[in-house]
């Protein structure tokens, strides 16, 4: 008897459709699972970049996107950069990370921090897996690093999916900001001080002898060496300064620079160049266990800036107009100018910044006598609004105004509002933004009886800031 | 290995491709040595245990064979080898999942009396699905013994019987008049696509049912009942009812798998859940409930124990009785045994109600032949479960009575309004939402299957191929996106600690 039965215009049917059916759906994941789903760590905006767009890439743990302020290395020395790191990164990473960025980069340099290379523990990287590995693009190289890592979850973290569609559940606006420059390129940003008590502070500057570190960190340090040598790549070492080094770990440090000696590589170790370098730990520690803030990190890329600058011939890429850097730096003065502004607490200086800052669109609304200062400064738009019971003003980053005034209701007033806005055929990148911030949110935040300012950020679908000035608390910052 | 992990997912296409790749005559070896590849994955030892059961009773149902030959004068013989089959086979079944829990529960005792027992000396770990496979086995020959099915010759194919990977863990119980008589058929089985495209469909719906339903009902309802002292009646009895679909998504998901998977191969096996949260009463749910285990329990414990079939006071203390053991099968702790006897209590009950109900309510005008009247009966029996379940949950008997108190006098309906419930064990509200939608979907399912007796694998093959992919893709689209997976280990299934 036969058991198996063709019908061969039937199977062919069958595959077809199987074939078309399971692109429909693989299209319908990828959609799904696209981009913004994966967590945002440096990798993932290191994937949008440019190919070999990249001169120096600055490789190792959150020692590195703490410490090296990519867009500073851009703006004053014209070095096009990028922090290629991960949060506890230990150096057998970092390899494949290297191995990962020269599929699409041709560094002239590689900055590699060897913070980490001292932690006597190599299982104590094993759960940092995730954090280092989840991102990366599935390939031989993913399955190499994940098989090194010691970790028993290498099936899903090299789909990534098992791991990422959990993420459905904290979705929200700002994981769609998908923007390249929103990562500052690589750099983490914090204006944090805590201030440390500098007498817990050990100088290792005189600390001589040698410590060795790990056979598996020494292994992949040699790898990382070797591998630069032979693609003719330059590579120094770094160490960013931190505060709580002892003496034994001083001595390993003086090990690894042992070993770049070997292979005439210079090894710059932050932690002996602090007097040198200015660092003061009461104003440029950013807290999280020795991560140096926003002045801190300034000094320490002025000194790796100038190094790069004076030991390698890399083109200044300030003379290329529109770069990823020029559009990073703007987004990073953007989170700084968020900041302030969330410190200022009356309005008038409220609408200074704004009117000194053309750049930022915003709207101002109000349904209560305004202070006279501030009116002052509205009839420098010319809006005139000054007599008004309630109106809006709304003033776009090329200078147009849209204002009305005296409406009998809120929903008039948001209508009326909206509808300019939407008339506006400025800059159309930066209309979307405004569209998506001016939101139900918006209504929420604000109480009525204030003068309320919503300030709009190009880059993302937020806004850069909201307050509310109330007459009855004396114009003071109501909402934070 | 877990239906619901990356080693099944490699495994079974594997069997399946060579299941009907290697020479006919191979397939009980091959479906044999994968079925125990399977049992081994927990624990290479178990092999040794489920061997022994089915040699014993291989044994005893080849010599009670023999044994016939002498008519009626080998009856005796055949009840002795039956009785020794059946003190083995319940005997390694009491051993692994009962010793620890008789030792406690005498060592409780012993404290009452100001005595002290320590503990026990021997360390025993309950091997997964011993009281699935020792019943199968039992089944078999008692069967035999019953002379309702001839004895299997073939050792090979009586051990594939019992080990049969799909049902191995958890079910359905199958019997040999309609496994072993398939197995026996095994080298005629045939490659079709129809059936293995339905097969498949259904292994789909049941890894719904378990990743996107149960185990993110799980997240809720193992945070209230950790921690039942600080809610009040709203989530306590939200937990409750979250658990009575956890229990029941998370069950009928594992033999949705095992009869999909089954019939990927060619195989059928007995259906095991038939809509039970429809059923309008407690003896209907129970024809609907884990249908294996409930026939099961009705052939070889109620019926022999004299049924029906006696006085209503005898009939009335079987009924109680085969609950009480059916509690005691479920697991060695006197919440299961309570959680049974409650059931045998709700069927008494119901018995003695009947009579007064059908006088009682046309005298109230409640209209008995109407649909408000049936959907309040399936109300109040789905009321009645959920009650019971409670216990079923409980990891103790006091801890139940406490979690009952307190969701009878807590009252807290503010919980509903305040926004207080959103984030209470979930990670944010999103999960009640993917929760309910996947609810509406099991309900819509089984109304189906309740209204017009047709599976979900069978409906969507009549609704055209269109349809049928869409609810297919988004089946699993729903798993892939809602699923409760990745993070943590593979969710084991409920039912395996039995």
């Amino acid at each position: 008897m036969r058991l198996y039965t063709f019908n061969f215009k039937k199977m062919l049917k069958a595959i077809v459709l199987s074939v078309l059916y399971a692109a429909i759906l693989y299209s319908i994941l990828l959609s799904v699972f696209k981009r913004t789903w994966r967590p945002k760590e440096n990798l993932y905006y290191f994937y949008q970049l440019e190919n070999n767009s990249l001169d120096v890439i600055n490789i190792g743990s959150s020692h590195v996107h703490s410490s090296i302020n990519t867009i500073q290395l851009y703006q004053d020395y014209g070095i096009a950069s990028y922090n290629l790191s991960a949060g506890s990164q230990p150096v057998w990473y970092s390899w494949y990370y290297l191995r990962e960025a020269m599929k699409t980069q041709n560094p002239k340099v590689i900055v590699l921090d060897v913070y980490t290379l001292i932690n006597p523990n190599d299982d104590d990287f094993i759960e940092k897996a995730q954090l280092n590995l989840l991102t990366m693009k599935p390939s031989l190289n993913k399955l190499e690093a994940l098989c090194t890592s010691g970790t028993d979850q290498v099936i899903r973290l090299f789909l990534g999916f098992p791991k990422n569609h959990i993420r459905y559940r904290e979705l929200n606006a700002e994981a769609y900001d998908d923007k390249v420059c929103l990562n500052l390129m690589g750099y983490a940003y914090s204006s944090e001080v805590e201030p440390l008590d500098t007498a817990e502070i050990v100088d290792v500057g005189a600390v001589t002898g040698t410590l060795p570190i790990t056979e598996k960190s020494e292994l992949y340090l040699r790898k990382i060496l070797e591998l630069c040598h032979e693609k003719d790549i330059g590579i120094v070492l770094v160490n960013a300064p931190w505060p709580h080094i002892s003496v034994e770990d001083a001595k390993k440090y003086n090990y690894i620079g042992e070993i770049a000696k070997e292979y005439g590589v210079d090894f710059l170790n932050g932690c002996t160049l602090e007097e040198e370098l200015g660092i003061d730990y009461t104003t440029d520690n950013g807290g999280d266990y020795g991560h140096l803030n926003y002045t801190g990190s300034q000094k320490w890329t002025s000194c790796l800036g100038a190094y790069l600058s004076g030991n390698y011939d890399l083109p200044d890429r300030r003379k290329e107009p529109g770069t990823v850097w020029e559009e990073s730096a703007r987004a990073l003065e953007n989170r700084m100018t968020g900041e302030y502004l969330q410190e200022v607490d009356y309005p008038s200086e409220y609408l200074e910044y704004l009117l000194n800052h053309q750049e930022y669109a915003f709207a101002l609304i109000f349904d209560t006598p305004v202070p006279t200062d501030t009116v002052r400064y509205m009839d420098t738009l010319e809006a005139g609004l000054g007599e008004a019971e309630n109106g809006y003003l709304v003033r776009m980053p090329d200078g147009n105004l849209f204002t009305g005034r005296n409406f009998s209701s809120d929903t008039k007033l948001y209508t009326d509002m909206y509808h300019k806005i939407s008339g506006y055929h400025g800059k159309d990148e930066e209309c979307k933004f405004l569209f998506m911030q001016f939101n139900s949110q918006v209504a929420e935040a604000r109480k009525s009886g204030g003068i309320f300012f919503i300030v709009f950020d190009p880059f993302r679908t937020s806004p850069l800031d909201m307050i509310e000035f109330e007459e009855e608390k004396g114009y003071k910052r109501v909402i934070e | 290995m877990l239906f619901n992990s990356y080693h099944f997912l490699i495994f079974f296409p594997l069997v399946v491709l060579m299941f009907y790749i290697v020479p006919r005559k191979w397939r009980t070896i091959w479906l044999l040595a994968a079925s125990y590849y399977f049992y081994m994955g927990w624990n290479p030892k178990y092999a040794a245990i489920i061997l022994l059961c089915t040699v014993v009773t291989w044994l005893g149902g080849r010599w009670m064979s023999a044994v016939s030959e002498n008519g009626r004068a080998g009856r005796p013989y055949q009840k002795l080898i039956l009785l020794v089959c059946c003190a083995v086979t319940l005997g390694i079944l009491c051993f692994f999942k009962y010793a620890r829990f008789i030792w406690d529960s005498v060592a409780a005792l012993a404290g009452g009396l100001q005595m002290t027992m320590g503990e026990m000396p021997l360390r025993i770990v309950l091997p997964v699905g011993i009281s699935f496979y020792t019943f199968q086995a039992l089944s078999y020959v008692i069967d035999v013994y019953r002379n309702r099915v001839p004895v299997q010759k073939s050792f090979l194919k009586y051990a594939l019987f019992v080990s049969f990977f799909p049902q191995l863990v958890a079910g359905p119980i199958e019997r040999s008049d309609h496994l072993l008589a398939q197995v026996e058929q095994i080298e005629e089985m045939r490659f079709q696509t129809r059936r293995i495209v339905n097969g498949l469909i259904y292994m789909q719906y049941g890894f719904f049912l378990k990743l996107v339903l149960a185990d993110n009902l799980a997240v809720y309802v193992d945070h209230i009942f950790e921690r039942y002292f600080f809610y009040g009646s709203v989530e306590l009895f939200l937990a409750a009812v979250g658990f009575a679909f956890q229990i029941y998504c998370d069950f009928s998901s594992y033999s949705a798998i095992a009869i999909g998977a089954a019939m990927v191969m060619g195989f059928e096996l007995m259906e095991n859940f038939h809509a039970p949260y429809f059923a309008s009463s407690i003896q209907e749910f129970w024809r609907r409930w884990h249908i294996s285990l409930s026939s099961w329990f009705r052939d070889y414990v109620y019926i022999p124990l004299g049924g029906s079939h006696c006085s209503k006071r005898k009939y009335y203390w079987n009924l109680f009785l085969t609950f009480l053991v059916s509690g005691l099968w479920h697991g060695a702790n006197w919440t299961f045994i309570l959680w049974g006897a409650i059931h045998g209590l709700y069927q008494i009950i119901g018995g003695m109600l009947r009579p007064l109900k059908a006088r009682l309510y046309p005298w109230l005008g409640i209209k008995m032949d109407s649909v408000s009247y049936h959907m309040g009966q399936i109300l109040s029996t789905f009321l009645l479960t959920t009650f019971a379940w409670i216990f079923f949950r409980a990891d103790s008997v006091r801890t139940a009575f406490l979690y009952i108190y307190n969701l009878f006098t807590k009252w807290n309906f503010w919980v509903l309004t305040d926004g207080s419930l959103k984030n209470t064990g979930f990670y944010n509200g999103v999960e009640w939402m993917v929760v309910l939608s996947g609810l509406i979907v099991l309900m819509c399912v089984d109304f189906i299957l309740h209204k017009r007796n047709i599976r979900i694998d069978a409906f969507l093959e009549a609704q055209g191929n269109f349809f049928r992919m869409l609810v297919v893709g988004l089946l699993f689209l729903s798993t892939l996106i809602f699923g409760n997976y990745g993070g943590y280990e593979a969710n084991a299934f409920i039912y395996f600690q039995f």
